[in-house]
């Protein structure tokens, strides 16, 4: 019994020993200019995850970046100097999700669509949608003259549901085709962007693969994992032909639905190139309490290629000044002559 | 050790009906909370947070007497903020074990020290809702821990005081724990298992709970008001995250002992 008692207490003291001498912390950056100009490298440096895509893209040099930097900053700066010099940093890395929030500023690069012809106008919109169009969870939809419908989808961040989807299709069902016109649609949640594709496939399809950071080294990532996209359980199916219209603020999950939705046999990606944003964005904060925001999460599509940069469309098209100028969306135009040929053929 | 102890000890629980006498105790108190969670932030948040533990302790028959049976439920939350004070999080940590403790012969009626292996299960962990991504690493696990308890009683007025400490250390168990940059939306919208099962010992889950009591006694001689401080250093590093949450609270409550024939 003895011995018992001495072994019971031994496996009280060792680790009681050990725990005590074993504080888990981590090393803190001093609220100082450096001090957070390193602690945000650093954070970019341990979790974000496209270096290697965007070294071969655009020969991003993350360690060339912070030596060039380093010497922008000193501590004589004020904040909105400090700022600057910090969203000029991330801004190399030219990912949209790549932020820096502070009480005065939300800092950013969005050259993906500010460099970009925009092909959209808002007005010209509205004169097709007219007065006597339905919204159903956030879907603005209408059927056009030549009985082609029309689903405006402008954010996925507003609930989408399979019931809702389903009222809209079966109020299209007489269509010859539907276009969802997805332009200046930045993003929201994966899951809206999702259920609105599964109305358009009968079948499971492979969409992509996803992979995230699992350490702090640049190179170390989980083993990708498929993703699948299944048919809708519930409501309607399309069946017909769809024209899905892009422009370059097709941004996050936007993007990926128009990298699922391109791979359904009944569907035609019309317009400009997609914004990209395949990775999933994190965020973390840096000493002086500004928030940053990086992409953690890397989403390939369904060949195991980055939509970092965007997803180009089957057909490529620009905004005709002389359509806008008679008060036409060259997009929605040429979408409505190619589901009436397809009708035809 | 304290594994191969246990069946034996849970044998013998079946005879509960012949325990021959129970403490029961409910104490509320609250104090200064510092967490860090590197899936959330590389800083730590500090903040205020209270905490309400209910606990019964049981001799049993088994070996003489000298075993008794002692179970806690734990709850604690705690509102923080980061250094800078403008981004708020929310602790929380809900707690139940069971340690089966050994009186050890002190040769003092006054002195008692037992000890013993516990189970525990532990769910928590700190919020941000600032991303839907990452809002959260919900921390938890199954441990075999090893516990101590010791009591000291004294007279002060013909009245019985009693000071009581106790000391838990987590031995090895199973933890939960999502991946370095591992989504909740990969984790609980598709179901990707990346090592988010992990095994914990004291190397990766070096962790300290303890508390020290002051009986008071009151009324009649079975209740006591009690007082005491309860300080909890859980940590762990699983998937190169790193969890720390240290808390003190000021307790009081009160506690009653019950007599069985």
């Amino acid at each position: 019994m003895k011995r018992i008692n001495s072994l019971l207490i031994i496996s009280l003291l060792l680790p009681l020993s050990f725990s005590l001498n074993s504080c888990v912390h981590e090393d803190e950056y001093e609220n100082s200019r450096l001090g957070n100009f390193e602690a945000l490298w650093k954070i970019m440096d341990e979790h974000y995850c496209f270096f290697d895509y965007k070294k071969q893209e655009i020969c991003l040099d993350w360690d060339e970046v912070h030596t060039r930097y380093s010497k922008m900053v000193n501590e004589t700066m004020n904040n909105d100097q400090l700022f600057e010099v910090l969203c000029k940093m991330i801004g190399e890395l030219k990912d949209g999700h790549v932020n820096l929030s502070s009480p005065f500023d939300y800092g950013r690069n969005w050259s993906f669509h500010e460099d970009y012809p925009l092909n959209y106008n808002d007005s010209i919109v509205n004169l097709y949608l007219g007065h006597d169009y339905r919204i159903s969870s956030g879907l603005k939809y209408k059927i056009l003259d030549d009985n082609i419908g029309y689903a405006r989808c402008e954010s996925f961040s507003n609930s989408i549901g399979s019931g809702n989807v389903s009222i809209m299709l079966e109020h299209m069902a007489s269509c010859v085709g539907v276009i969802i016109d997805v332009r200046n649609n930045g993003g929201g949640d994966l899951r809206n962007a999702h259920t609105l594709a599964s109305h358009f496939t009968n079948e499971k399809v492979l969409t992509g693969y996803i992979s995230h950071k699992t350490g702090k080294g640049r190179n170390q990532f989980s083993t990708p994992e498929p993703q699948y996209l299944s048919p809708a359980d519930e409501g309607i199916r399309w069946q017909k032909k769809v024209v899905v219209i892009t422009n370059r603020r097709c941004f996050s999950a936007t993007n990926d639905f128009v990298k699922c939705m391109r791979l359904f046999p009944n569907v035609t990606i019309l317009g400009d190139n997609t914004g990209g944003g395949s990775g999933m964005p994190f965020n973390s904060e840096i000493p002086n309490g500004w928030v940053v925001r990086y992409s953690s999460v890397v989403m390939y599509d369904a060949e195991m290629r980055h939509t970092e940069f965007g997803i180009q469309p089957d057909i490529p098209l620009q905004m005709s000044g002389k359509d806008t100028d008679m008060a036409l969306d060259t997009y929605i135009e040429e979408a409505r002559k190619l589901l009436s040929r397809k009708i035809n053929d | 050790m304290a594994v191969l102890l246990l069946p034996s000890l849970c044998v013998y629980s079946q005879i509960e009906q012949l325990t021959k006498m129970s403490e029961h105790s409910l104490m509320f108190g609250g104090g200064p909370a510092n967490m860090l969670d590197t899936y959330i932030s590389p800083y730590s948040y500090t903040g205020w947070g209270l905490r309400l533990q209910f606990d019964t302790h049981r001799k049993l028959k088994m070996m003489n007497g000298t075993v008794s049976r002692y179970s806690l439920f734990d709850l604690n939350g705690a509102f923080l903020k980061n250094h800078n004070k403008n981004v708020n999080s929310y602790g929380i940590g809900i707690r139940y074990s069971m340690a089966w403790l050994k009186s050890i012969n002190t040769k003092s009626e006054a002195f008692t020290f037992s000890f013993g292996p516990q189970i525990s299960g532990f769910f928590g962990g700190l919020a941000v809702f600032r991303s839907g991504n990452n809002p959260a690493n919900p921390q938890a696990n199954i441990a075999i821990d090893a516990t101590a308890h010791a009591d000291y009683s004294f007279n002060v007025k013909n009245r019985k005081w009693k000071v009581k400490g106790q000391l838990t250390v987590p031995l090895f168990g199973a933890a939960f724990s999502l991946n370095y940059g591992q989504s909740h939306y990969e984790m609980f919208i598709l179901g990707n298992y990346d090592r988010n099962v992990v095994f914990a010992h004291p190397f990766n889950m070096p962790s300290l709970r303890y508390r020290f009591t002051l009986d008071i006694p009151v009324g009649r001689h079975e209740s006591t008001f009690r007082i005491g401080y309860a300080g909890q250093m859980n940590q762990s590093k699983f998937n190169n995250l790193k969890f720390h949450s240290y808390t003190h609270d000021f307790m009081i409550g009160y506690s009653k002992s019950i007599y069985k024939k």
